[in-house]
């Protein structure tokens, strides 16, 4: 395979990736283009549904979407689009994101692969300086040998976490700083578990109810196969395993709670149509959010002909252009363009309308500015964002004089605030003091991640023995569940009287009544006396029922079928 | 003099569910069930304080959206109507259930709970809850205080600064008009706090408000006493930051007092568990089942699969039990503390009202035997609000609040994910374009300005963070994403037909019938003052 690839132009190798759906840049070498068709996996992407159903979602692993920029599967999509939302292919930009099968536009017009370069921190810790009045354009030279080093593709690159599925923009991340990806991925991973676990818990304990439920056809009883337009609870479910290791959003578990009433989904159209939020406002903005200490939300839209003019004025053409973000670290300062503590690039796909970064520091202000940039290293900004600043991740180092308290002292209070024990608050050491999202155990509280050891249910089957069958198969969640009840009715004339078990029944207009009984096992007798309006004549019929249970759990399989399982 | 403090927060809040366009409306169950399962229950446990002569402090929230459906008419009756078919269902679940004793019992339970309830609501309270909390806060139990207009989650929304001071100052005039006096303190939504809320908040005259652990925490300079004092923000604010030991052990699903399997199962709801055609009439008109509120299960086993009948003696003995725990562990939190402070320390314990009773049955029973315990420790913990604390201890540290929240992990996190970050930029818009139009035609009267008003209310009802909580917990998110969808919609509308000046007052009356909430409401919290000329 590799031979033939080998022959092809790189022209060729671009279109033939382009097919597959596998991410490859124009700034590529033929060589590394070829090695990344060749690890790529052959299978032919699916184009997503449009209307989303979530059930791709459940195999996602949404970490592969951050590392592997090279295969596009577009089974990994997370967000499917809720029902309504429009999912137009225009030829122009459009600031709604979309999964690739339908963003076909980006692929006649330029092939964006957003391989992240960063170029955090140069030589000088500051770009080179900047005239003031062209904004954003850092001194030709530096940008150039930090261009040079990227190239190699080996530097550190921004790591974007980026949620559609449309163009892999996700970053290539061979030597990021370990600490930031290795964050990224576990709060992708905590995140992804906990919205299973938020979940699939309604679900393990909704089973139980539900297991209530009596097969009537007018009860929809498959709420998990249901096809659904909405996040669904079924396909949040089916990661059992995550779910099974006992780390759970506790608190947006009980939260939840308050909204749960039904399971079946209810169907909303019956009261109108799904309404239709605009697709673009006509708006040329970007806006960012933190969303937590070291991660933003950002958003744009790129109407309107400031788009073209940025273009123009860097004088190339499409092609060998690539849109990117720049992101300035504008702690303290009043941003000019020039005078940011620093910045990093990212490549950005322009047609997904929004994106979650991944930045370096809280407690940090920072500008975005969106813009085109050239083979050159050149940058024309199109539009800059809001500035936005990213939480505190860690106590303060500053303490007041009037209010001042050791370092010890202060650890120790932060414990017990934060619920550890004290003898763990007393080997406190404050330096160490840091914020609980980034421990993902943090199924505890909210504020931090703490002590508490959650039980994990592992189960080894290292050995098989009838006692590790059961609890296997234990686990596995068929039910079935059977009652009884038990209904006495009769008829007398309509003015008689009738007693059942001592108390006096209402009779129907025409004399006729019934009464219901939960019958649990056991024995009953159930004397039913009635009296003639006259009080001449009575009558009794007392029937004796009895309920007995019988119960057998049996499996149908061998042993050693069952181990093959 | 005491050797500790603690400061309950009660945060009561649903979203704005009224739908007078239908019979009966699944998502209104959400204010009935806590109505019968929370807010009664304790009303109840403040009348047995307030009858046996038991001081308690506390603090309440009642947000804005709630106190709008509790006084409207129109749900009003509607919960009325579902309490009568309750009392009939638990009639007949006594007849049913009479060969089983046990089960029996608890129908029996039910039925005074519900025919009790009814008595209280109707006779007692008038049918207006907002009013029966007002009064224990008029003779100086409770301290109610105020939350953002329709808890709309303010960091993500504070693009828009004038977005954040409207649910802000819409929330504070609504506090003033039902409760008769200012608001001293906010409860902000999900604790959601960035360090620009502070003018905000101040400009409202607003006295305190809290947040996360790590709100306090990670102020800045070091916060010298921890959690266990509030601090000041520069612009005098008390900030008052949750303790996460208190939270835990009642929150937690896992290790927290709600899961113990003596309590009553949640979910074991005959709703979902008797034959359809006996439940039919009480559940969904179209024949789905749904939660119904009586439920005769004790938790057992997290994994038991057949579950135990309750037993409410067992609970209730149970939830004693806990409240000895709980306040064992506060006086040992205090103890602690006893060295490394030199102030009695205050233990900030907030929780979602609702979790009382709703989630966890014998929630307010807990909180009765625990305020009713504290009150024989007086020497050693007291209850206090946190005005009177502030009162107590007038001077305290200046220092900035980080930026935090109290959901999951500790920021916005939450409300801000693949399922439902898609709203934001309509929800920004939509806020630029309400400033827009509010600052524009400031002077605007009759229809016009009740279309403003109008706008104003469709805009808020649209930030409810309550709609990207539940799109991102998948409970019921067609409905949330349906109600974002809608304000969004109908804004738009208003918003063209104000800017052409042409509105439609048939369209106007059909949303102000829908959409009522905040009758006073003052479009011009949204305008730009201009400088005077």
């Amino acid at each position: 395979m590799a031979g033939e690839l080998k022959e092809l132009t790189k022209a060729e190798l671009i279109k033939k990736a382009t097919k597959l759906k596998i991410v490859v840049a124009a700034s590529m070498s033929k060589d590394e283009i070829v090695s990344t068709l060749k690890k790529a996996a052959p299978k032919p992407a699916q184009a997503p549904a449009k209307t989303a159903s979530k059930k791709a979602a459940a195999s996602s692993k949404p970490v592969a979407v951050k590392k592997a920029a090279v295969a596009s599967k577009p089974a990994v999509a997370k967000k499917p689009v809720a029902a309504a939302k429009p999912v137009a292919a225009p030829a122009k930009l459009v600031s709604v994101k979309k999964p690739v099968a339908t963003a076909k536009p980006v692929a006649a017009k330029k092939d964006i692969a957003a391989k992240s370069a960063a170029v955090k921190k140069p030589a000088a810790p500051k770009p080179a300086a900047v005239p003031a009045k062209v904004a954003l354009k850092p001194a030709t030279k530096a940008v150039e040998t930090t261009v040079a080093e990227t190239t190699a593709v080996k530097s550190p690159a921004a790591v974007i976490s980026v949620k559609s599925k449309a163009e892999p923009v996700a970053a290539v991340v061979e030597t990021k700083k370990p600490k930031e990806e290795k964050t990224t991925t576990r709060k992708s991973t905590a995140a992804d578990s906990k919205a299973v676990d938020a979940g699939e818990q309604d679900k393990t304990g909704k089973r139980l109810a539900r297991s209530r439920i009596p097969a009537s056809p007018t009860t929809p009883l498959n709420a998990g196969k249901e096809p659904s337009l909405a996040p669904a609870v079924s396909t949040l479910s089916l990661n059992t395993a995550a779910l099974k290791n006992g780390k759970r959003s506790w608190d947006i578990k009980i939260d939840e709670k308050k909204f749960f009433i039904a399971d079946e989904k209810y169907d909303y159209t019956q009261h109108g149509d799904q309404p239709r939020l605009p697709e673009r406002y006509g708006d040329m903005r970007l806006i960012a959010m933190a969303r937590d200490p070291l991660k933003l939300y950002i958003y744009w839209e790129l109407d309107g002909g400031g788009v073209e003019r940025a273009r123009e004025k860097i004088g190339c053409d499409w092609p060998s252009l690539r849109w990117v973000m720049r992101v300035f670290d504008v702690t303290g300062v009043e941003f000019n363009g020039g005078n940011a503590n620093s910045f990093f690039d990212v490549e950005i796909n322009p047609y997904l309308g929004s994106v979650y970064m991944d930045v370096d520091k809280s407690d940090c202000e920072y500008t975005i500015v969106m813009g085109l940039r050239d083979n050159s290293g050149r940058f024309e900004p199109v539009v800059a964002s809001n500035k936005v600043r990213t939480p505190r991740v860690e106590p303060s180092s500053r303490t007041d004089a009037e209010w001042s308290v050791p370092e010890g002292l202060f650890a120790a209070i932060y414990g017990i605030s934060g619920g550890y024990t004290s003898t763990a608050a007393g080997s406190l050491d404050s330096s160490r003091l840091s914020m609980p999202f980034e421990d993902t155990s943090s199924g505890a509280v909210s504020s931090f991640g703490g002590v508490s050891s959650f039980a994990v249910s592992s189960f080894n089957v290292s050995s098989f023995g009838s006692s590790e069958q059961m609890a296997r198969l234990k686990q596995r969640k068929f039910f079935f569940w059977l009652d009884c009840e038990l209904i006495v009715y009769g008829g007398t004339e309509p003015d008689a009287t009738v007693h059942m078990m001592g108390k006096k029944l209402t009779l129907r207009p025409d004399g006729t009544f019934s009464a219901r009984f939960s019958l649990p096992d056991g024995l009953y007798d159930i004397p039913v006396t009635a009296q003639s309006s006259d009080g001449v004549e009575l009558r009794e019929i007392s029937p004796t029922v009895t309920r007995t249970t019988r119960r057998k759990e049996e499996f149908l399989i061998s042993e050693d079928e069952w181990r093959k399982k | 003099m005491t050797k500790g403090y603690l400061t309950l927060v009660l945060h009561a809040h649903l979203p704005f569910v009224r739908h007078p366009e239908s019979e009966e409306f699944l998502e209104e169950d959400w204010l009935f069930e806590a109505i019968n399962e929370t807010y009664i229950p304790l009303l109840t446990v403040f009348e047995g304080f307030k009858r046996d002569g038991i001081p308690f402090h506390l603090s309440m929230t009642l947000s804005p959206t709630l106190i709008s459906m509790l006084k409207d008419p129109l749900l009003q009756e509607r919960y009325l109507k579902r309490l009568d078919k309750l009392i009939e269902l638990a009639g007949l679940e006594v007849e049913r259930t009479s060969f089983d004793p046990k089960v029996n019992d608890m129908a029996k339970m039910y039925l005074w709970r519900f025919t009790e309830a009814k008595e209280l609501f109707q006779n007692r309270y008038g049918g207006d809850l907002v009013n029966a909390f007002k009064l224990f806060q008029d003779d100086g139990s409770i301290e109610i205080i105020t939350c953002a207009a329709t808890h709309g989650y303010l960091p993500l929304l504070a693009v828009n600064e004038k977005a954040v001071r409207a649910q802000i100052s819409t929330a504070c005039r609504q506090y003033e008009k039902v409760f008769g006096r200012p608001a001293r303190g906010i409860w902000l939504p999900e604790c959601g706090y960035q360090p620009e809320f502070d003018n905000y908040l101040k400009e409202e005259g607003l006295i305190f408000f809290f947040t996360d652990a790590h709100g306090v925490l990670h102020a800045e300079p070091r916060p010298r006493y921890g959690v266990f004092a509030p601090i000041y923000t520069k612009n005098g604010l008390a900030v008052f930051g949750r303790d996460v030991e208190s939270s835990r052990q009642v929150w937690s699903a896992t290790e927290g007092y709600p899961g113990d399997p003596v309590y009553r199962d949640f979910y074991r709801d005959i709703g979902f568990d008797l034959e359809l055609d006996y439940i039919k009439p009480f559940i969904q008109p179209n024949g789905l089942r749904k939660m119904i509120g009586v439920k005769y299960y004790r938790i057992t086993s997290r994994d038991a699969p057949d579950k135990e009948i309750y037993s409410l003696s067992d609970a209730l003995r149970r939830a004693s039990e806990h409240a000895d725990d709980f306040i064992r562990r506060r006086l040992d939190q205090i103890g602690r503390l006893e060295g490394l402070i030199d102030r009695p320390p205050l233990i900030v314990a907030p929780y979602d009202a609702e979790l009382f009773g709703h989630w966890w049955f014998e929630g307010p029973e807990f909180l009765n035997f625990v305020i009713r315990k504290m009150s024989m420790l007086k020497d050693r913990i007291e209850t206090i609000t946190p005005n009177e604390y502030l009162k107590l201890y007038p001077v305290n540290q200046v220092a900035a609040p980080s930026a935090s929240s109290w959901g999951h992990k500790g920021y916005s996190e939450v409300w801000l994910d693949e399922s439902n970050d898609w709203i934001y930029r309509h929800l920004h818009k939509s806020a630029d374009r309400m400033v827009n139009i509010a600052t524009t035609f400031a002077g605007a009267q009759g229809m016009q300005e009740r279309a403003l008003n109008q706008a104003a209310r469709e805009l808020l009802l649209a930030q409810s963070s309550d709609w990207a909580f539940i799109m991102k917990t998948g409970a019921m998110s067609q409905y949330a994403e349906k109600r974002t969808k809608e304000h969004l919609l109908r804004f738009n509308h208003l918003y063209e037909q104000i800017s052409k000046e042409a509105v439609d007052e048939t369209y106007l009356a059909e949303l102000e019938g829908k959409d009522n909430i905040f009758p006073d409401i003052d479009f011009r919290v949204y305008a730009e003052h201009k400088a005077e000329a």
